[in-house]
């Protein structure tokens, strides 16, 4: 029985030949614009999440109300009576901001209280030259930005506040993003972006762990304008990844109502061209079941066919992006993620489900001489 | 011999009542005869063979078939696959499908019958038809006749008890017409099976055993 029903759901897409290759092409397009898309939220979110993960953090404190670790101040005045509790180990303090140099190439520039203490939990270490010593004036740049920028040990680099860093170093970080920056002394960092004094984030390490959420509560009393957290909701405290993850849903919500859209036309059209067809069928004896497997099949060769092809040309795509938009470089996984390719597969299940209502309603309640007769 | 279907006061009316079609029809068909149901245009053969075939309902009365009514057939699909063939005045063959695929379609949801007994029964029916050289092509590349004769062999590949044609030889030339006839009548007469034809051709009512005549949703005359 299968035999026949899928031979006749495959010919009917080679009897519209022109309408199926529209179809499967947009849906090839819509695939392929997910799996770019969300191959770059993912990466980055995973990057995100892995390094606070690693960071063996007790208390993390940002400003109340920064909707990123950027958009987070804290003054001086406040670290400092931070440090006074005794409760507190060691506090490391980070200031990021990003920069668009002259030609066009975003970066972060990182400044670090201590740079052995970070390169630890961000997981990144020298691979040519060496680490931040004492010294001002100095700093390391990530593998990547070294590359586009064609950096090395010894060369000098200007930044806006016209004085020259030397390059003393080029680090390597699993983080993608991280790789494309650049680290300094924190101190200079605040200098190189006009924030004296200010930092984005504190990092805490308690002497006992077990005190945990008691200075959190504390901290929150103490400085209402702060938000400080513990080391494990830090992942979902972050705005960046908060922003991604729902671009990333929002991405895939939109692109699976275009393609239901698609193929929801074509199959519009489809059950208005073979009403006879579904009459005849249902006249010889065939199941409502049958008939709807028909259209289901019909459904499921365009989506996932389409959606194969399209998982595959991201391939080339994500190249072609990282070749020449050095800009997001930074961003870019090498090649799509087989996560995405599992959320594609459950979404042309899905597409191809939602597709089908109509042809299904239709099937549920013909009126089969009336169809027979229809022209 | 056995009523094989009984048609007891049966109305049918569309639009809302505004267009009767049917207007009270008694009617029994016996087993193993040939019925030819003539008239005019629009004087509801095709209306009465739709609700006889189950493909139509009726506004009211009644259709008992050898004995059962449609409330006590529980899947009428499987009624329809097991105990009706239809054949069309246009064919309709599914144009996507070879002639063969097209007649065993009409066998696919019969998990009783074997591969080996579908493919046994086409091709005796494709022989039978004088379209075995044609099994493997589609519709739009075979003749006129040879559509009808494909859809006569879809109609009768399962051995439906009750064969209902409308106009079967509406759309073929006269040649083709007799042609179709004889293989009609030579198969039903075979099959022992009952054949209700809506016709306006005097020759399609030569081969009936019973000619019914229709006027105005009403049947003025049987014999």
């Amino acid at each position: 029985m299968f035999k026949i029903v899928f031979i006749y759901a495959f010919r009917n897409i080679l009897r519209m030949r022109l309408r199926s290759l529209f179809t499967i092409l947009s849906i090839i397009l819509i695939v392929s614009l997910y799996t770019v898309l969300s191959s770059i939220g993912d990466s980055f979110t995973n990057q995100i999440s892995k390094m606070i993960e690693n960071q063996n953090v007790d208390i993390a404190i940002q400003a109340k109300f920064a909707s990123t670790p950027i958009n987070s101040i804290i003054q001086e005045e406040t670290i400092t009576k931070i440090k006074k509790y005794q409760e507190i180990a060691s506090i490391e303090s980070i200031l990021i901001e990003r920069k668009r140099l002259d030609d066009d190439v975003l970066i972060f520039i990182l400044g670090l209280s201590n740079f052995d203490t970070f390169a630890q939990r961000f997981g990144f270490s020298i691979i040519k030259g060496r680490s931040l010593k004492d010294s001002k004036k100095e700093l390391v740049v990530g593998e990547k930005m070294a590359k586009v920028l064609r950096l090395d040990i010894g060369s000098k680099f200007q930044l806006d506040n016209d004085q020259e860093y030397l390059i003393v170093g080029i680090y390597s970080s699993w983080l993608n993003f991280l790789n494309a920056g650049l680290m300094i002394d924190i101190e200079e960092a605040q200098d190189l972006v006009q924030k004296p004094g200010k930092v984005n984030s504190l990092f805490i390490t308690l002497k006992d762990k077990f005190q945990t959420q008691y200075l959190v509560e504390k901290i929150n009393k103490d400085f209402p304008k702060l938000k400080a957290i513990t080391g494990e909701q830090f992942p979902n405290y972050l705005g960046p990844i908060k922003s991604v993850f729902y671009f990333s849903k929002i991405v895939s919500l939109l692109t699976l109502l275009i393609a239901t859209a698609v193929l929801l036309n074509t199959f519009i059209m489809a059950i208005n061209e073979r009403t006879k067809e579904v009459g005849i069928l249902s006249a010889i004896g065939w199941s409502k079941t049958m008939i709807i497997s028909v259209f289901l099949i019909e459904a499921m060769l365009l989506s996932f066919g389409g959606g194969f092809i399209g998982f595959a040309s991201a391939y080339p795509v994500m190249t072609l992006l990282q070749n020449n938009f050095s800009n997001i470089y930074m961003y870019l996984p090498e090649a799509p993620n087989f996560e995405t390719l599992i959320d594609l597969l459950l979404m042309c299940f899905i597409i191809s489900i939602v597709s089908v209502l109509f042809p299904i309603l239709y099937t549920l309640k013909i009126v089969i001489a009336k169809a027979i007769r229809n022209e | 011999m056995n009523n094989i279907i009984q048609v007891n006061s049966l109305h049918k009316v569309y639009d809302k009542g505004l267009v009767p079609a049917l207007k009270g029809i008694d009617l029994n068909l016996q087993e193993g005869k040939i019925y030819a149901l003539m008239g005019s245009s629009g004087c509801g053969k095709s209306t009465l063979l739709n609700i006889i075939g189950t493909i139509d309902t009726p506004s009211k009365g009644e259709i008992l078939y050898e004995g059962k009514t449609l409330l006590d057939i529980k899947n009428l699909n499987e009624f329809r696959r097991d105990y009706i063939g239809f054949i069309f005045q246009f064919h309709h063959l599914i144009p996507v499908l070879t002639l063969h695929e097209n007649i065993e379609s009409a066998m696919l949801s019969n998990p009783k019958i074997s591969s080996t007994q579908r493919a046994d029964r086409i091709k005796e029916l494709l022989k039978k038809l004088n379209i075995s050289h044609r099994a493997n092509s589609f519709a739009s590349d075979v003749s006129g006749g040879e559509r009808q004769r494909a859809a006569i062999a879809r109609a009768l590949v399962n051995n439906p008890k009750l064969i209902l044609a409308d106009e079967p030889t509406g759309n073929v030339d006269s040649h083709t017409a007799k042609s179709i006839l004889k293989t009609m009548h030579e198969s039903v007469k075979k099959s022992d099976g009952t054949m209700l034809i809506a016709t306006h051709d005097p020759d399609v009512a030569k081969i009936a055993d019973v000619i019914i005549r229709m006027k105005d949703g009403k049947i003025i005359s049987i014999n």
